[in-house]
């Protein structure tokens, strides 16, 4: 059941005195996009009758194709906390469609529910919660990001060492304000880095609560002077932030990945979507891992995930399952990261699950041991594969498996891959301060 | 605690506004180029006042005083045409060229502002308040066979269900224990 009408919502804008309303969606590329409208426009927004220029949106059409229309989702209104609070600001999160009424296929929402349709027409709802870790930093005297933070906090360390505590409860709280039920707010390991847990929630809802989440830090960051980032790896030589995706389906409201009387409380479910999800993971790193900077993360050491492998129990495994059962069993993948798309990130894991599941595909043995602290030979005798090692290789590896191609449909699939094959293309050609310093002198 | 900022960039209405303010005691606590680290200076602080100028490298005056809201207090020291656009009526403006002796007087009361703002606490009760609430835990102690700590939460809790002060609430158990 929808959570407003329209006229619940005409009436909400009109007595809070809603005077702006923002018209959002994201882009191919997991970037937040707005029009934003007056009042008066509010019911030409609700006829669904607010148009884009499509081409001007990177991934999105061409120039002689260009007209799209923006349709709200009506649950998704929402006035903004972090905004004035005379003349207030609302938004809607919206879906992409065609002048013809279809809905636009490289709409990375669109691409999610349509995922998610194909999981329910096998009965299934798919359930995700992630953890969001980002890094605040000062800015410099133009206001330009930096990387210092002048915090000396660590893991769940708490003031006056944590310097970001007071903006994470300034978060927190604009975001329970805007329905989230916040689970858990600590500093991360790197100094001047924070995480922040909110509920699962279905695929849909988390995807659109990860682009607010973003937005909020962004916004409450800037206003206590820093800047929030979730670029993976913004220092060489410290933990890089990482999206930690909590994963279940449910079938008539129980959860499909526990049994009583499975191995580890698993059902077999459970164990081929685990497989899924390891026999796809390197096609899928370039769409959970989209940037060049991903893969100075994914590298040994500094707790990332980066080795095909499974376990109940360790940290180091590519997927951990967490020792909750029941209602709450659930697959944690840990090679996300927060620059992704969520729509295009949790669309192709659910496909790669899905596709374990229906091929009944079986998992290798659990890993119990620490594999960080394994060599070259001993992985290679436990069959331990690793993630790719550049957005190049992530990409080649993504073009190499169907299934992908078939999540994210050929307009979202084309246009990913021209866009992250000119970014590799961009990166490769600069001359970068490590190469002055290395070479300049010696030749 | 004196909690002065200065943004006025590095020019020489920047040194001169300096000196006369150390000359006079006033010590600077930071000097800031954007409106960025003026909030991060305002938030170590917890207030403050600013001196600077209109445009920030970041932004101006209007949207930091959107930003900080009532903690701080802001003298944007400028031309004309800059005040001019000016808009947040919290704001305090100086046309330049600047008059020491008005700049002073400004930045001494500005300096009062803040230091009003500083100090307010919880408001302390009043001997009297205070007398009815000794005597109403007194009451509370000797007729209920309370404890202090039990008597004072006691007050606390009927204070709280009833959305009445403390005192008021001592008076009406004064009025029923006696």
């Amino acid at each position: 059941m929808s959570k407003y009408t329209r006229d619940d919502i005409m009436r909400i804008a009109r007595e809070e005195g809603v005077e702006f309303i923002r018209m959002q969606f994201t882009d191919i590329f997991g970037q937040t996009k707005n029009v934003a409208i007056t009042a008066s426009q509010l019911e030409k927004a609700l006829n669904n009758q607010i148009m884009i220029d499509g081409s001007s949106i990177g991934g999105f059409t061409r120039i002689h194709e260009s007209d799209q229309y923006l349709r709200p989702d009506l649950d998704t209104f929402a006035i903004l906390p972090w905004r004035p609070q005379q003349s207030k600001v609302a938004r809607f999160i919206c879906d992409v469609y065609n002048p013809d009424g279809t809905p636009f296929v490289g709409d990375p929402r669109q691409v999610l529910k349509h995922m998610l349709d194909k999981a329910a027409a096998l009965g299934y709802t798919f359930n995700v919660g992630p953890e969001c870790e980002f890094f605040l930093f000062d800015t410099d005297e133009t206001g330009r990001p930096t990387t210092q933070t002048g915090d000396e906090a660590g893991y769940f360390d708490l003031g006056p060492l944590d310097h970001g505590e007071s903006i994470r409860r300034d978060v927190c709280i604009a975001l329970e304000e805007l329905g989230f039920e916040i689970e858990a707010s600590h500093h991360e390991v790197a100094a001047g880095q924070h995480e922040i847990d909110f509920k699962y929630a279905d695929a849909l809802t988390a995807a659109d609560n990860i682009m607010t989440f973003k937005q909020a830090v962004k916004t409450i960051a800037q206003r206590n002077g820093l800047h929030a980032t979730f670029m993976p790896k913004p220092i060489f030589g410290m933990n890089g932030s990482g999206m930690h995706t909590n994963m279940s389906l449910f079938k008539d409201g129980k959860n499909v990945f526990f049994d009583e009387n499975g191995e580890r409380k698993l059902s077999k479910e459970a164990y081929s979507f685990i497989a899924g999800l390891l026999h796809h993971a390197k096609a899928m790193t370039a769409v959970t891992n989209p940037l060049v900077n991903s893969y100075k993360r994914l590298v040994p050491g500094y707790e990332a995930p980066v080795y095909l492998a499974w376990s109940a129990s360790n940290r180091s495994a590519l997927i951990r399952i967490p020792a909750a059962r029941g209602q709450s069993t659930r697959v944690e993948l840990r090679c996300p990261d927060p620059s992704c798309n969520p729509y295009l990130a949790f669309a192709v894991c659910l496909a790669a699950g899905l596709d374990g599941i229906e091929k009944g595909m079986v998992p290798p043995a659990e890993i119990t041991e620490d594999i960080f602290s394994m060599d070259q030979t001993t992985r290679d005798a436990h069959g331990i594969d690793n993630l790719p090692g550049t957005l190049l290789e992530a990409v080649h590896l993504m073009q190499q498996d169907p299934l992908i191609k078939e999540a994210l449909g050929d307009h979202a699939y084309d246009s990913f891959i021209t866009g992250k094959s000119a970014e590799w293309d961009e990166y490769r050609t600069q001359v970068t301060s490590w190469e002055i310093n290395k070479y300049m002198v010696m030749y | 605690m004196i909690r002065t900022i200065l943004a006025l960039g590095s020019g020489k209405t920047a040194q001169t506004v300096a000196n006369a303010l150390t000359s006079r005691g006033i010590e600077i606590r930071y000097h800031c180029q954007s409106g960025a680290e003026i909030i991060r200076a305002v938030n170590k602080m917890g207030g403050g006042i600013i001196l600077c100028s209109f445009r920030l490298k970041d932004m101006t005056a209007d949207q930091l005083a959107d930003t900080l809201g009532s903690q701080a207090r802001i003298l944007v020291l400028d031309k004309g045409t800059e005040l001019d656009l000016c808009q947040n009526g919290d704001i305090f403006k100086m046309a330049s060229p600047l008059r020491l002796s008005e700049l002073m007087g400004a930045v001494t009361m500005l300096l009062q502002m803040d230091a009003m703002l500083a100090a307010q606490t919880v408001p302390k009760r009043d001997h009297q308040a205070d007398a009815l609430i000794t005597r109403a835990k007194d009451l509370l102690a000797a007729k209920k066979g309370m404890s202090e700590p039990q008597a004072h939460r006691y007050l606390q809790h009927e204070s709280m269900n009833h959305g009445v002060s403390m005192p008021e609430t001592a008076q009406k158990i004064i009025a029923s224990l006696s």
